[in-house]
């Protein structure tokens, strides 16, 4: 990820970059601040026409509170436009689903729905098709929902890969786009498809590649497994395959939810209201919840005045509590810098892990040789971190692949040159000329000189590591998405895999414990720091009963 | 029907077998050339029967009848004189092997596990008394003569034993790597960006101090 304009630059007069946010299939965003101390989101809005420019240009004065504000569209001194938009400090839904990959608590998801449904009926009002809703382009901030990137989709066609891939928005896209046809029931199509993984977690139409996923839309009839009864027909209509029997609008669709989930009837709060205590809706809460755990259906501020308010008053329910959403949760971010930074924060906290496994064993084996604890915590922080590293974002369920074995396994191979060459053993060496001893030295390939007692064990190593990596779902370690913070599962895998591929280790060079060790602590260390995300407490029985 | 996982498994392992077994295919001794000049002697390798290796076999490094550089009046004196001249040789010799190793043994070890047979005391003759006395120097004193012989695994642990030391420098350096990146991406995340360049400035800087700590 590369910006162009660097922390201190002004590219836009009036404004210091900060830094960089993201980069998009409409440019770059930064968050920077104005010279009076305002902080904005500017969007350098790169190779756009004049048509899409206008329809930027038409959505300056929308005003909702689900609705991203849009500020201004500016034009820098090298003919570039920018738009400059309201900061939303906050995460996107598509983070939040990731976080739950079983879905979201249907009250939740049923009141993000209605939200979500107004900011696009209010588009829809004012003549705007977003064409590109997804959970990626909605944004919480403090409990409340907030539509981003409207008004400037450009024209997406099956013929341009390049450009659908930048938008990105394969999985969410009408049957009829395909024929360029872009009228506002493609959002409400996407609506359908976000409803649908708001519940479940998953999508309706999932495949390997694009093509795969455009042609489910176009002929595939959507998977439904997992979602709740009554949002069935709901999802089934909105996501039907032509736009006519679809819902006629945004509004119509709200209703059908708020029919298939009643929710009680958001009260507008009067006019300078203070905000959240006051205004918070008097359901009962658990007694021993903490603050952070107010569930978000709660939370959302009512302060601010639901101008149309799309279902009609339902007959007063009591809602079930809310299951306890954390919506702020910086650290397990879908953004690649935040990824990194998780990964790093593993990464570091390993060697610690490793340290703290390895006493136990000079303990019992009384080992005091510095050369030889050195060797057991340096192999065994290697395969810590190339577990790490090769879990990549692995789901803790779906990730089985050759090329993840392939990349455990190559990733192992490099472990176990790694051992054999911290052991002291001398390794292959580019060699133009002939030793005098024939027996003791090797060439492979022709011009790979090798001392000859050492190409066993060279073999050896790297194959045994390169087994083990392969030969397990090592990954489901680090997934985030794992049933246990910490199972004793994995250590035992590794001294089953280390003993069954024993045949492989150069025993006559090194006792076992160096195989099999590494191997433990590193599955140890590799759990104890990936971030993990619990799994939602079970739904109160109520509930539970009304969603199956 | 198979699970796929199964399948995957039993795969590798077939390939580990497969490629394990076309080592010994691989491993071709080439036929000796005839020696171009006359190097330093440097002891040949050992066959590599690992079973042979502590036992009846010739030692990597042979440092034969190597002398106290003076004459001690103790014993002892004169054996940790001897063992300091071997210690400097034998850095020496390890210097020159392929690949070097620049490992400083103790001399604790050496006396322990590096010297063979019995250690020597060679005594000064008459006319070198004589010369002692003459020098004002008590006469009664003594050289020691030791050999000293390292195996070939004893020069692969000292050999690990300097990988390992450079493990961990490298690795410090990697790990403060890390760390900076890690502590620049959450400040400027809390910082929202407003302190990036001294940030970054900081991070580097601490980088730098840190590679210069260990590589000093």
């Amino acid at each position: 990820m590369r910006f162009t304009y660097r922390t201190g630059e002004r590219p836009l007069a009036g404004y210091t970059v900060k830094r960089g946010v993201g980069i998009g299939g409409f440019g770059e965003v930064y968050f920077a601040v104005s010279d009076s101390g305002k902080e904005v989101a500017l969007k350098l809005l790169r190779g756009s026409s004049d048509v899409e420019m206008r329809g930027v240009a038409n959505c300056l004065n929308l005003k909702h509170p689900n609705l991203v504000h849009i500020y201004d569209l500016k034009e820098d001194s090298h003919g570039d436009k920018w738009l400059v938009m309201e900061y939303v400090l906050g995460e996107s839904m598509a983070q939040v689903i990731d976080r739950h990959p079983d879905g979201l608590p249907v009250n939740l998801a049923v009141e993000w729905f209605q939200n979500l449904a107004r900011a696009v009926a209010y588009l829809h009002d004012h003549g705007v098709v977003h064409r590109d809703l997804k959970p990626a382009n909605i944004f919480l901030e403090h409990g409340s929902l907030k539509v981003g990137d409207y008004g400037l989709c450009k024209a997406m066609s099956l013929t341009n890969k390049a450009q659908t891939r930048t938008v990105g928005t394969v999985h969410f896209m009408a049957p009829e786009i395909s024929s360029g046809n872009y009228t506002k029931s493609i959002d409400i199509y996407a609506c359908g498809v976000m409803l649908h993984e708001m519940l479940t977690g998953k999508l309706p139409f999932d495949g390997e590649s694009d093509g795969e996923i455009l042609m489910k839309h176009l002929t595939a009839t959507p998977d439904l497994a997992g979602v709740p009864e009554p949002f069935q027909a709901v999802i089934l209509k909105a996501l039907d395959k032509n736009p006519l029997k679809r819902y006629a609008t945004m509004t119509e669709m709200a209703k059908a939810v708020d029919a298939a989930y009643p929710t009680q009837p958001v009260v507008p709060a009067p006019p300078m209201a203070k905000p959240h205590q006051s205004e918070r809706t008097e359901t009962p809460t658990p007694a021993a919840k903490p603050t952070e755990a107010i569930a978000v259906a709660v939370e959302i501020p009512k302060a601010v005045p639901v101008a149309q308010p799309i279902a009609p008053p339902a007959p007063a329910k009591p809602i079930p509590v809310a299951v306890p959403v954390r919506t702020e949760t910086p650290s397990v971010g879908s953004s690649f810098r935040d990824r990194l930074t998780d990964r790093l924060g593993s990464m570091l906290q390993a060697p610690v892990v490793v340290a703290v496994g390895i006493i136990p064993w000079m303990a019992v084996t009384r080992t005091g040789e510095w050369a030889t604890i050195g060797r057991m915590a340096l192999v065994s922080l290697a395969v810590a971190w190339a577990f790490l590293l090769a879990a990549g974002r692995a789901r803790f369920k779906k990730s089985d692949s050759w090329a993840r074995r392939l990349r455990f396994a190559s990733l192992g191979l490099v472990i176990g040159l790694f051992a054999f060459w911290l052991e002291g053993w001398v390794g292959p060496s580019l060699d133009s000329g002939y030793e005098e001893s024939p027996t003791a030295n090797s060439y492979l390939f022709g011009f790979l000189h090798v001392p000859a007692r050492s190409v066993p064990v060279v073999w050896s190593y790297a194959l045994y590591f390169a087994c083990v990596f392969g030969a397990a779902r090592w990954w489901r370690m680090a997934a985030k998405d794992r049933k246990e913070r910490f199972s004793l599962f994995p250590p035992f895998v590794a001294v089953f895999w280390g003993l069954v591929l024993s045949f492989l280790w150069p025993w006559h060079a090194s006792t076992i414990e160096f195989g099999l060790l590494p191997l433990v602590l590193g599955t140890i260390a590799v759990q104890w720091v990936s971030p993990w995300v619990p799994p939602p407490p079970p739904m109160p029985k109520k509930l539970r009963w009304r969603t199956r | 029907m198979v699970p796929n996982r199964t399948v995957r498994v039993m795969g590798l392992l077939a390939l580990a077998c497969v490629a394990f077994g076309l080592t010994g295919c691989h491993a071709k001794p080439r036929p000796a050339k005839p020696k171009p000049a006359a190097k330093e002697q440097v002891p040949a390798p050992p066959v590599n029967d690992a079973a042979d290796r502590s036992v009846g076999v010739p030692p990597a490094v042979r440092l034969p009848a190597i002398r106290s550089s003076q004459p001690h009046t103790s014993r002892e004196a004169a054996l940790t004189d001897a063992l300091m001249v071997a210690r400097t040789e034998l850095m020496k010799h390890l210097d020159q092997l392929d690949p070097p190793i620049h490992a400083r043994p103790w001399l604790v070890k050496m006396k322990s596990e590096y010297v063979k047979g019995e250690v020597r005391e060679i005594l000064p003759t008459d006319d070198e008394k004589t010369l002692i006395k003459a020098n004002g120097v008590n006469p009664n004193v003594r050289w020691v003569e030791i050999d000293l012989e390292l195996t070939e695994d004893q020069v692969q642990q000292l050999r690990s034993t300097e990988r390992v030391t450079d493990a961990f420098r490298g690795g410090a350096i990697l790990f403060a790597f890390l760390a900076a990146i890690y502590g620049f991406l959450r400040l400027d995340q809390w910082t929202k960006g407003y302190l990036t360049l001294w940030l970054g400035l900081a991070a580097g800087l601490a980088v730098g101090g840190v590679a210069l700590l260990v590589l000093a």
